[in-house]
């Protein structure tokens, strides 16, 4: 049995809440899906201005969703980044937080994409 | 499945109340999580679910008065701060529990002090307490919702045309003087004998006044010891004496912004009317062992069935008392001397009886209100009622019959000639009846009792007369 550190995601709070509504799981897989796109461009766009209150509170605002999902690392990556202190912020340690989360939600996206064309 | 699991806890509140339709408005800028709330929350049939992401657009359908609000704390265009205090001005009974990611607890007390009912961090357990929370939301409006009714019904019971029956001119005059005692905030004293209906009379003066709504206070003086009196009324702080070993409001204190209803108050021990008088004068208290004064605004209502005169003119009740407690004087006839009231006080409680106990409705036979009409009810109103209750249970038939009637030992129905007027003709088929029914119908011993021919006797059995 894996770890919730080294899965990718967990639905399992998700098809509880469901309960066994596979409609109301297909749609929320869909608007996961599309809310991440969003956030992870929303991100880049404030890096670039170098407004990290900005980030954090985009953040902040899903993780809820995040543990909805069960996606623990990325859960963990924005739980580091609202402890980093805006004034002296460790561009390299979030710089590689980031491409983490990137990482992961991407490749999480991709599973939960197959998963709903299975299930249709 | 979880949801269903925890529906089915609001199967353990039959009352009508809870299966009640319950609106929850969601307002949360996730849209993912708000689907996500609304999705678990509308497992419940009977909620009724809206959502929003901006506070705005909550604010513009508040005025529908949702039972709860789940707010998320921050909005993109105002904070959950804000929204919280709109909906206290605008909806005072909605109860809003904050739902956030925040974890700060300076937040949540906060919001908690300005009205939030309950604050929930979206974590693992967020459905779980969210449900419960809800729940214990609907059970204190269903509560809430059933005192209300009470309070009415309570108030309806007392409209004292209804409780206090009767159609003679001593009730007519009664119910005038309810009116008056229930329009000021005097005091009033109740007198009559056992069982004419003081604490009824009491009670519909409260009912029916501006302190309808706030509590009646009912403390029977005989039924406390002297010590435990004193504590009862005026409370206690802890440590006041050996075994408080907590505080005790008294019942002036429970009585406050309502009516304190005192009975039997020539009872009260004389020393303790000292203490009662400086309560009334200064209309405070303080408790046994206490420093704060508390301040009252409460009627008092005191009731008595001793001549309170007589009892001052004997040295056992304090003058300054008397005239404080005084007020308003509400004598309470006997039943016996307001004999025209006896039947139609006997159809009431016949039917009350026969309603509370899903009982066809009875009647009374000429005889059975002949022989209620002959008994002079030392124990009044409340003696007649237990009569009729008993007469109810024995009776075989629609129509109440004579020997439905039994009657205590405490008293024979010979004083009928307060009863109602009637011709001689029909007073000696009463006391003849009352003497068949002593000794047994032995027609010759009741003829030589009464000194009356046998025949005499004989003729008006035959005739039914007797």
């Amino acid at each position: 049995m894996k770890n919730n550190e080294e899965r990718l995601y967990d639905l399992e709070d998700l098809l509880d809440a469901a309960a066994g509504d596979k409609v109301f799981i297909g749609k929320m897989i869909g608007n996961f899906i599309a809310e991440t796109g969003i956030v992870l461009q929303k991100i880049s766009i404030l890096r670039v201005g170098g407004d990290y209150a900005g980030i954090k509170a985009v953040l902040h605002k899903i993780k809820p969703t995040m543990k909805v999902m069960g996606i623990a690392t990325v859960v963990g990556i924005i739980e580091e980044i609202e402890e980093m202190n805006l004034l002296a912020m460790n561009e390299s340690r979030f710089s590689e937080l980031f491409l983490k989360m990137e990482k992961t939600l991407t490749l999480v996206n991709e599973e939960l994409g197959k998963l709903k064309s299975i299930s249709g | 499945m979880f949801p269903e699991k925890y529906y089915r806890n609001d199967t353990l509140f039959p009352n009508q109340d809870i299966m009640d339709s319950f609106s929850i408005f969601i307002v949360e800028d996730d849209q993912f999580y708000g689907d996500y709330l609304n999705h678990f929350l509308s497992s419940n049939p009977d909620y009724k679910i809206a959502q929003f992401s901006l506070g705005k657009d909550f604010i513009d359908k508040l005025h529908e008065k949702p039972d709860v609000v789940t707010l998320d704390y921050s909005l993109p265009d105002m904070t959950g701060a804000v929204v919280l205090k709109r909906i206290r001005q605008m909806s005072p009974e909605t109860q809003v529990i904050i739902v956030s990611g925040q974890k700060d607890v300076t937040t949540a007390l906060d919001l908690i002090k300005e009205g939030a009912y309950d604050y929930i961090v979206k974590d693992q357990d967020t459905r779980s307490r969210l449900w419960n929370v809800i729940l214990r939301i609907r059970e204190n409006r269903t509560l809430k919702n059933q005192v209300e009714r009470l309070q009415e019904e309570v108030v309806h019971k007392y409209d004292f045309e209804k409780t206090i029956i009767g159609n003679s001119q001593a009730i007519r005059d009664i119910y005038s003087l309810i009116e008056k005692a229930s329009k000021t905030n005097i005091n009033v004293s109740i007198t009559g004998e056992t069982g004419t209906g003081k604490e009824v009379v009491a009670k519909a003066i409260h009912y029916n006044s501006v302190r309808r709504r706030k509590p009646f206070v009912a403390v029977n003086m005989t039924a406390f010891p002297k010590d435990l009196l004193e504590s009862e009324l005026f409370g206690y702080e802890k440590g006041a004496f050996t075994g408080a070993f907590t505080r005790k409001t008294g019942k002036f204190e429970e009585a406050n912004q309502g009516t304190l209803f005192l009975d039997e108050i020539g009872d009260m021990d004389f020393a303790l009317q000292a203490k009662l008088l400086r309560v009334i004068q200064e209309r405070e208290v303080v408790r046994i062992g206490g420093k704060d004064t508390i301040p009252l605004d409460l009627k008092i209502i005191v009731a008595t069935h001793r001549d309170l005169k007589a009892e001052v003119a004997k040295g056992t009740f304090r003058e300054d008392l008397f005239f404080r407690l005084l007020g308003l004087p509400i004598l309470l006839p006997p039943l016996r001397d307001r004999s025209n009231d006896i039947l139609i006080l006997a159809k009431h409680f016949a039917e009350v009886f026969c309603k509370e106990n899903n009982m066809p409705a009875v009647g009374f036979s000429t005889e059975a209100s002949e022989k209620l009409l002959r008994y002079p009810y030392p124990g009044n109103i409340r003696e007649l009622k237990a009569i009729i209750d008993l007469a109810v249970v024995m009776s075989n038939g629609k129509v109440l019959a004579q020997d439905d009637i039994i009657f205590s030992q405490m008293a024979q129905p010979t004083d009928f000639l307060s009863a109602k007027e009637m011709t001689l003709a029909e007073y000696d088929r009463i006391i003849i009846k009352s003497y068949l029914e002593k000794y047994n119908d032995d027609m010759v011993l009741v003829a030589d009792k009464l000194k009356v021919g046998k025949s005499t006797l004989y003729r008006m059995k035959q005739r039914k007369l007797i």
